[in-house]
């Protein structure tokens, strides 16, 4: 397989300065947001709320996207993106209007990564983890932790391209039904 | 690498089924192993497919999630094996299997080596008959095997315990054949008697035997 970026193990935020980390979000931001865009389509109805909510997501990707790991800065923004729409949704509402003229105050952030949702969630997930086959961890490992691509798994572990790729959706769906009981 | 046809992902929109094609394809996209005209092709079909964009939704959440927890789960030692500790574990499994074969070769021998021992004694058996029979002079008509056991048993018996045992120890010995007045009691274990009579009648007669000749050195 030949992706068109760069091998992810040559993605490494730990041995990049502040300056070279930003240039690398802005470019990740630049090459994902034609799929944000399409993403945020459906959920808001108006180019303008679309183009907000991007902003938004660029804002945070630009503060607390250093911290998240090369692999995953493309999910983290799906996920802004989807928490920022939710959001922009809410703040539309007339009872959202209501609140806000009457009580004056912003509504509480309901953003999941707060830190002791985080804390809490992160409990889970290790929890979870552990429960899975031991081959999907294997794979969820290598993708995510260890920065390999799925052929290079498939190559390492001497398995087919379909099944990494299968063993690591069937985790990641796994890990998301432990996780909402 | 799947191929991405556009065509069959719009049919299957509509019947608002994604395939495992489809989901593999989000994984990939959100994972950036996509190629360029995949991306884009992937990107138009999401901007109209609300289960798709609820699918990525749902896997890009679970990998932001995973990748923040990175920190506390890579040092989780049942998360930090990596493939360069396959090989290990994959000679640990040979070794194991090596240490199984071995015992169960051990066993094996072992049951042989048991199965092969009373042909030992058997051949023993038979040369001491064949000494016994010269010790005695024996004619070479046909005589009753368990005499020539009785008989090599005593000679035996006659060289080591002739320290041991006094005359009279053997003299005084008595057999007496046990005599039961029940006969429900006889008559149950009339067979078992008979075997145990049949195993034992050869020390009888080597009784006799060290008797006999006792009385003629006597």
């Amino acid at each position: 397989m030949t992706a068109n970026h760069p091998p992810p193990n040559d993605q490494n935020p730990s041995a990049e300065t502040a300056d070279e980390g930003l240039v690398r979000r802005r470019r990740v931001f630049e090459e994902t947001k034609g799929g944000l865009r399409a993403f945020l389509h459906k959920r808001l109805p108006q180019d303008s709320d679309i183009d907000d909510c991007l902003q938004v997501v660029f804002v945070k990707l630009m503060e607390k996207g250093d911290g998240v790991a090369a692999p995953a800065l493309k999910s983290w923004l799906f996920r802004v993106a989807s928490n920022e729409s939710a959001r922009l949704w809410r703040s539309k509402a007339a009872a959202e209007k209501m609140y806000q003229k009457h009580g004056g105050t912003e509504i509480p952030s309901l953003d999941p990564t707060s830190a002791a949702m985080q804390t809490e969630a992160t409990q889970q997930l290790q929890k979870a983890l552990k429960q899975l086959p031991e081959s999907w961890q294997q794979i969820v490992s290598l993708r995510i932790y260890e920065n390999l691509t799925f052929q290079q798994i498939a190559d390492q572990l001497g398995i087919p391209l379909g099944t990494a790729l299968t063993r690591m959706r069937r985790a990641l769906e796994r890990l998301r039904k432990d996780l909402s009981q | 690498m799947y191929n991405f046809d556009p065509n069959n992902n719009e049919q299957r929109q509509r019947s608002g089924v994604l395939s495992d094609d489809d989901k593999d394809q989000c994984l990939q996209y959100l994972l950036n192993e996509l190629q360029p005209g995949q991306v884009a092709a992937f990107e138009k079909q999401l901007a109209h497919s609300e289960e798709l964009a609820e699918e990525l939704q749902r896997q890009s959440e679970m990998i932001a999630m995973l990748s923040k927890a990175s920190a506390d789960i890579l040092t989780s030692p049942d998360l930090k094996r990596s493939p360069k500790d396959l090989p290990v574990q994959k000679n640990l499994v040979k070794l194991a299997c090596f240490a199984i074969a071995v015992c169960i070769s051990g066993l094996v021998f072992r049951t042989w080596w048991v199965s092969t021992e009373p042909r030992v004694i058997r051949e023993v058996n038979s040369e001491t008959l064949a000494e016994a029979k010269n010790q005695h002079d024996l004619p070479n008509m046909a005589v009753p095997e368990s005499t020539l056991i009785a008989r090599a048993w005593a000679d035996g018996q006659m060289e080591k315990d002739s320290d041991v045992l006094s005359e009279e120890t053997l003299l005084a010995t008595e057999i007496k054949p046990i005599i039961s007045s029940n006969d429900e009691f006889e008559a149950q274990d009339e067979e078992t008697e008979d075997a145990s009579n049949e195993s034992f009648s050869w020390m009888f007669t080597a009784t006799y035997e060290i008797q006999e000749v006792e009385t003629n050195d006597g």
